[in-house]
């Protein structure tokens, strides 16, 4: 059975598609957020760690150096699930929650060399058969693709179509794979909670285990492929044999799901962990000699040993990374002689280690935000309990406030100003994630004046987009290439380009690192770049195919969708001498009026000023004694009148949807009072 | 009001089956009579139906001829002065019916605004009518196998009120607890209950009259009007079924008519207005649902009650001179007398509140004891204690105890469990639920079929069937993830649906209707076993269960409603209930608060005038022949060994009184240690033993006329130790 790919990008369909960017530094030499799959390249001595923040790290971890951050492999938007290692390290495959499957060169490029769209749903896991350079990969669309890595290495743009094996037929969603070094056998662990064995060769499922209770998470198998280790949920790790298609043995360690699992390659010793953050080493021939290794501070996600088990570095769901050392490491073992000789009737609660042999320090991961009224400062609270604020539009953050009281701070920044949402905020990387157009009408909502955005213009009528801006600056090096290109220099337009820049440049400042990402909404990356990078060749053509077409019109063809109207009714108070009348005759009826939302109080006592000006009487308002009269001279407008709505005296600078969200609190129609001030 | 129920009986399709509530003797000849008019007078003699063939035809013809030959008169002007003529002698006939049959002046038959002043009397004479109908009527269903059981008349598709009440007549404990929530209730809306009652459980149709009544008391009341409706639908209930035991006293196998319970029904769930068909579950899960709210009052009033209880126990029957004394610091319940307005209590109370003595009754004494009186519960301070009334625990106190675990009988608390797939955090959202639904469709072709072979007749596979159903599992996944609140983000998730406690009296619900692509409903035929014992699978049960150890509690079939019928929009409703005596339940019950054991405690005006004459002594002793005598055809059944220790007239006290006044009536004709299963199919009940309804259960009915299980219903069994 086999597929046809096309290794290529998929055409934004019938899905909503959102740009979206991410605010970080620009080189983030720590994990963020939780890892969840480690590779050691035990001959140069590399770690490879696998984070939830999208980005997969390569340290030094050889041997008497101190362990160290080489550098980061960054295409991933979403979790970055599983990696292995192949080739001897020429190459790293790597499995993520963006649905993607994507091939890193490691000896020169140390970059992304091809990317696999082939799943539809997030991928979970990979095998890797070392004899054949085979690859498999599943996830939670409950397929299984064989990739062959040779011919994966030899693609390029231009040849980038790939024949792939389906291992079809599993009805549920996969969490775990293993593969013999052979390649022969494949193992697959689902919510299904048997194990799937298939035939590589006939992508035929050769038998189901049936014996769990919950989903199955880690997998091992031996090097012939007779015999397989499976770690579940329901907490206990079984040793099954192939060949009988049974259970031979069931190991109840743990307290709650096992979830990594790692082996000698003779099956002699197990080592194990998972949610109840321990993390035991088991002799498979007595299995009453168990040995804790060590109690981690987190679920342990992923172990990887070095090849003489003497070693262990774990992954968990939080960002650092520890090594620990088990009783095969010779120099420590006649230490603790008795620990090892001995039979555990019980689990023992004593650890072999009491520190990590090892620690790679991870960041904080921000867990918690709240996006203040401004619409553009967003305050965060990470793991560490640290408070941070950002800034939207300059996608940096501001300020680090330490650890202070999250709730105390909103309330402090707190301000009295209404102005829609025009982004959305995700945080399952760690880092804030700022979605732009998750609904169409959001993105443009918020128009703000100048003096707002905190720009620096005289001209006080002028009001910018949020939105709009935003996106200009995120494809700024794009949109100068593309406007170049069709040679549209002539003189009017590029003095307004110049004048847009400028606007640009003032209102939003984002780091040419900042990582730009095309995808559907809830679901596919379809493109990533840096925000530099997007006038490059090519990617100037990706973009012009992957730009959703609501961005197309806006920033390109310019028609930004019109602000938001608010209609209100503008009443005399009684006790004023101005009565609202209509061609000359007394009207007992309101006044009707529409403006944008953005429009403030004092423009409002401007055109009632204007209106009373016109003292003939055809404005719609009539005075009936001079008092006002004497007024209209020499005070500017909102000296001259108080205005009022639900009994409270408005500022002048509040606007119209401010007074309508905080003040009037209804969705009927506004109702604003005027008097003249005395 | 007799012509008018003859009137709708004439207008009621010919597939129903009848119930005239005049005699039976007559009801073949008044049903031809009201055919023929409908304003035909119930209380006919051969006479008057003959008068009523001849005189009109004479008279019609005598006009014609005297029309056409005497004044020579033409065409269609004769004829329609001779039915003109034709139809006042008609009228004239009705008229001297009516006039012989009430012995009173009567303005004009079809006067329908005089109805309503005479409405009393008629009302009378109507209940006089059918209590002579009632007595007089031999026990001719005795020939068809009948168990002596009494039984209810369809009033028109009603199948589905009959064999909801069948069912809950038969269930465990529930005409026990329902009387004494009833007899709480009217402690607390301060009802004498005497005359109200005494002409309610016997009457056809005092709605208007009986609820006009009832609602001169609201005003002074704090229970608000929708609560006094609910608790009238409860009331009624308990009438029915205080009729049904009065009906088995008389041997009458006259089928009684529930017309008043489901007037009230009516009141207060609008969709069983009208004579349509409906959902039985439907009218179950709106009768418990007024229970509930039954027992909340009870628990609302006892927690104000017991604001004003001290600490110490409060006392026992209090004899009136003590009372007077005590009343300056009577914290309990205090009920002043009709004509004063309520009062406000403050919650702390002081100690010389002025209470005008001789008006003070304290609680304990018997509610029945003077119908005159009207008892206002003080408890107007609600200000203070509505937010704790929801809190108060059940137990709190004795008076309280019995009404709430009456609802509690059929609730349970089911366990919703979401688990991430990736962190493994487990959200749980308890809920409570009175039934629960089993999908049939999917079920029967799904996980079962092949791989271990299904057989509907072993005990173990059928139990898993139920099992799998009810304790489900089902994964978020593809578009529909689940938002993990410690990932920050969407992942796969497991949603699974437990039960962390069972109700005593546990209702399932087959999912006996599916929606096909088109939106249209259809009934689902497939054969679904009837486990006669189920499996627990509460959580506690379930976790034994895998330790190997046996399960803490088991479920007893008692009941069944069937669905007979190919679709969903219609079809007949049959119950199946366990005949079983529950007489040890009423044996020391703690609830009642009789003060002797002597039989003439039994409250004046609950049962008939006629029954009173044949002594109720009587009356019990029979209830107990009848057990000793199934008990001594039944050796293993214990509880009748408990009647036969008790069964002296000496121990009489330690029975409850709700037996006397709603309890089922023991088979006197139940053969061998087999338990007995009766089929109630309206009219008609009918015994059974277990073998037959196994096969019933098991028969595997054709499509078109499929007799398929809708409602079952189990009670908890407790595994001892």
């Amino acid at each position: 059975m086999s597929t046809l790919h096309k290794n290529c990008l998929a055409q934004p369909g019938r899905k909503k598609v959102q740009i979206s960017f991410v605010i970080r530094d620009e080189e983030e030499r720590r994990h963020r957020a939780g890892i969840n799959s480690l590779q050691l390249d035990s001959k140069q001595g590399i770690l490879y760690s696998a984070g939830r923040d999208g980005i997969i790290r390569q340290w030094d971890v050889r041997d008497n150096v101190e362990a160290s951050y080489l550098r980061s492999l960054e295409h991933h938007t979403d979790w970055v699930n599983d990696i292995v290692l192949c080739c001897g390290g020429h190459y790293l495959i790597s499995a993520s929650s963006d649905t993607t499957v994507k091939l890193w060169g490691l000896r020169k490029e140390n970059t992304c060399l091809s990317t696999l769209r082939t799943h539809k749903d997030y991928v979970r896991a990979l095998a890797y058969a070392r004899d054949k350079e085979v690859v498999a990969s599943a996830g939670l669309d409950k397929t299984i693709f064989m990739w062959d890595v040779n011919m994966l290495t030899t693609l390029t743009t231009t040849n980038n179509t790939v024949t792939t094996a389906s291992l079809p037929g599993s009805k549920n969603s996969i969490y775990s794979l293993a593969m013999n070094n052979s390649g022969t056998v494949l193992i697959s662990g689902s919510t299904e909670k048997v194990l799937r064995v298939w035939d590589t060769r006939t992508s035929d499922c050769m038998m189901k285990l049936i014996g769990h209770t919950d989903n199955v998470k880690a997998l091992v198998v031996n090097r012939d492929g007779t015999q397989c280790l499976s770690g579940s949920s329901d907490g206990t790790i079984k040793l099954w044999s192939l060949g009988q298609q049974q259970c031979i043995q069931t190991l109840r360690i743990h307290k709650e799901g096992v979830w990594a699992l790692a082996a000698t390659e003779n099956f002699s010793h197990v080592v194990s962990g998972g949610r109840d953050k321990k993390i035991y080493m088991t002799d498979l021939k007595n299995p009453n000699k168990v040995q804790l290794i060590c109690n981690e501070s987190a679920p342990v996600v992923k172990m990887v040993t070095t090849p003489d088990m003497s070693a262990i570095w774990v992954a968990t769901s939080e960002s650092s990374i520890n090594c620990w050392v088990s009783m095969f490491r010779k120099q420590l073992n006649r230490l603790r002689k008795s620990d090892e000789t001995a039979d555990f009737d019980d689990v023992p609660t004593e650890p072999y280690n009491q520190e990590p042999f090892r620690t790679l320090k991870g960041a904080a991961a921000i867990r918690k935000y709240h996006v203040l009224n401004d619409k553009r400062t967003i305050l965060t609270q990470d793991t560490e309990k640290n408070v941070a604020v950002y800034d939207v539009l300059k996608a940096s953050k501001l300020q680090d406030l330490g650890e202070v009281d999250f709730d105390e701070e909103i309330k402090k920044r707190h301000r009295i100003i209404y102005i829609p949402n025009w982004f959305s905020v995700d945080l399952k990387t760690g880092m804030l994630t700022i979605h732009l157009g998750q609904d169409e009408n959001d993105c443009f909502a918020a128009w703000v004046s100048a003096k707002e955005a905190g720009i620096n213009v005289t001209d006080d009528n002028l009001r910018v987009n949020y939105g709009n801006r935003m996106l200009r600056s995120l494809l700024e090096n794009w949109l100068n290439r593309i406007q170049t290109d069709h040679g549209t220099s002539d003189g009017a337009q590029s003095t307004e380009l110049n004048a847009q820049t400028k606007l640009d440049s003032q209102c939003c400042r984002i780091p040419k690192h900042t990582p730009l990402m095309i995808s559907e909404v809830g679901g596919r990356c379809l493109y990533r770049m840096l925000v530099s990078q997007a006038g490059d060749e090519n990617d100037v053509s990706i973009l012009n195919e992957t730009i959703p077409s609501w961005v197309m019109n806006v920033i390109v063809e310019k028609s930004i969708p019109k602000a938001l109207k608010i209609s209100f009714y503008l009443v005399p108070l009684s006790n004023t001498c101005i009565r609202p009348v209509k061609n000359g005759t007394l009207r007992p009826s309101r006044d009707r009026l529409v403006a944008n939302d953005f429009i403030q109080v004092q423009k409002i006592a401007e055109y009632i000023h204007e209106k009373l000006s016109e003292n003939d009487g055809s404005g719609p308002y009539n005075k009936t004694s001079d008092c006002i009269s004497n007024h209209l001279q020499g005070n500017t407008p909102e000296k001259n009148f108080e205005l009022s709505c639900n009994d409270q005296i408005l500022s002048p600078t509040m606007d119209l949807r401010t007074l309508k969200h905080f003040i009037w609190k209804s969705s009927a129609d506004l109702t604003i009072y005027f008097k003249a001030k005395h | 009001m007799t012509v008018l129920s003859s009137a709708e009986t004439a207008e009621q399709p010919p597939r129903k089956k009848l119930c005239l509530s005049a005699s039976r003797q007559l009801q073949s000849k008044s049903y031809a009579l009201s055919q023929l008019n409908p304003m035909a007078s119930p209380l006919d003699q051969p006479g008057y139906s003959f008068l009523m063939f001849t005189l009109p035809f004479i008279g019609f013809f005598s006009m014609k001829y005297f029309l056409g030959q005497v004044l020579n008169i033409q065409g269609y002007r004769v004829i329609a002065i001779s039915v003109i003529f034709a139809v006042i002698i008609v009228q004239l006939i009705i008229y001297s019916y009516v006039k012989q049959a009430f012995n009173e002046p009567v303005n004009t038959v079809d006067d329908t605004d005089g109805r309503e002043d005479d409405e009393k009397e008629q009302q009378q004479q109507l209940q006089q009518q059918q209590q002579q109908q009632q007595i007089n009527c031999s026990c001719d269903n005795e020939s068809n196998g009948s168990p002596g059981v009494a039984t209810l008349c369809n009033l028109g598709n009603t199948c589905f009120l009959n064999s909801v009440l069948y069912t809950l007549r038969f269930a465990p404990s529930f005409l026990h607890n329902l009387h004494h929530l009833i007899t709480e209730l009217q402690e607390i809306t301060g009802r004498s209950t005497n005359g109200l009652k005494g002409k309610c459980s016997s009457l056809g149709r005092s709605t208007s009259s009986a609820s006009s009544k009832m609602w001169n008391f609201q005003s002074s009341l704090n229970v608000s009007m929708n609560d006094l409706k609910i608790i009238q639908v409860t009331e009624r209930l308990h009438q029915v079924f205080e009729a049904l035991h009065n009906c088995e006293l008389k041997d009458s196998s006259d089928p009684y008519q529930p017309e008043v319970f489901l007037q009230s029904l009516r009141d207060v769930n609008p969709i069983f207005e009208g004579n349509q068909q409906h959902d039985a579950h439907e009218l179950l899960v709106c009768l418990l649902d007024n229970i509930r709210e039954g027992c909340k009052l009870v628990m609302q009033h006892s927690a104000q009650v017991n604001c004003f209880v001290a600490p110490a126990p409060v006392i026992q029957p209090v004899a009136p001179n003590k009372l007077k004394k005590l009343s300056g610091q009577v914290r309990k319940s205090l009920k002043i007398a009709s004509s004063s307005k309520t009062r406000p209590v403050n919650g702390n109370l002081p100690p010389n509140i002025n209470i005008p003595s001789d008006k003070v009754v304290l609680s304990e004494n018997d509610n029945f004891a003077d119908d005159k009186q009207m008892y206002v519960v003080n408890g107007t301070t609600n200000a203070v204690q509505s937010d704790e009334n929801e809190s108060i625990p059940s137990g709190s106190s004795s008076s309280s105890s019995s009404s709430t675990s009456m609802f509690d009988d059929f609730q349970g608390v089911s366990l919703l469990r979401t688990t991430c797939l990736e962190c493994e955090f487990v959200t749980e959202r308890k809920e409570s639920f009175c039934d629960i639904c089993v999908p049939i469709n999917g079920l029967t072709n799904g996980d079962i079929s092949p791989e271990n072979d299904f057989n509907p007749y072993d005990y173990d596979s059928v139990n898993k069937l139920y099992h799998s159903a009810i304790v489900t599992e089902e994964y978020l996944q593809d578009t529909d993830k689940y938002w993990c609140e410690q990932c920050c983000r969407y992942n796969e998730a497991k949603r699974s649906v437990g039960y962390e406690s069972l109700p005593r009296l546990l209702t399932l619900h087959l999912k006996r209707f599916c929606t096909n692509y088109r939106a249209v409903v259809s009934k689902v035929n497939e054969h679904m076993p009837t486990p006669l014992t189920l499996e627990c699978f509460c959580e506690e049960c379930l976790s034994l269960n895998s330790k190997q150890q046996t399960r803490a509690h088991s479920y007893q079939l008692y009941a069944i409603i069937m669905h007979l019928g190919a679709t969903i929009a219609s079809g007949h409703y049959v119950a199946y209930v366990k005949a079983q005596d529950n007489l040890d339940e009423y044996i020391n019950c703690p609830r009642d608060r009789r003060k002797t054991g002597s039989l003439s405690a039994t409250p004046n005006g609950t049962l008939p005038a006629n029954y009173k004459k044949s002594s109720i002594s009587n009356g019990l002793f029979r209830f107990l022949k009848i057990s000793s005598k199934t008990s001594s055809g039944a050796p293993n059944s214990q509880s009748s060994d408990s009647i036969d220790d008790s069964g002296k007239v000496s121990s009489l006290g330690r029975w409850c009184r709700s037996l006397e006044c709603c309890g089922v009536r023991i088979l006197d004709n139940s053969e061998g240690g087999d338990t007995m299963w009766l089929e109630c199919d309206d009219e008609t009940v009918r015994t059974m033993s277990v073998a037959q309804l196994t096969q019933i259960l098991e028969s595997k009915s054709s499509k078109n006329s499929a007799l398929t299980p809708y409602l079952l219903f189990y009670v908890k069994v407790n595994h001892s130790e």
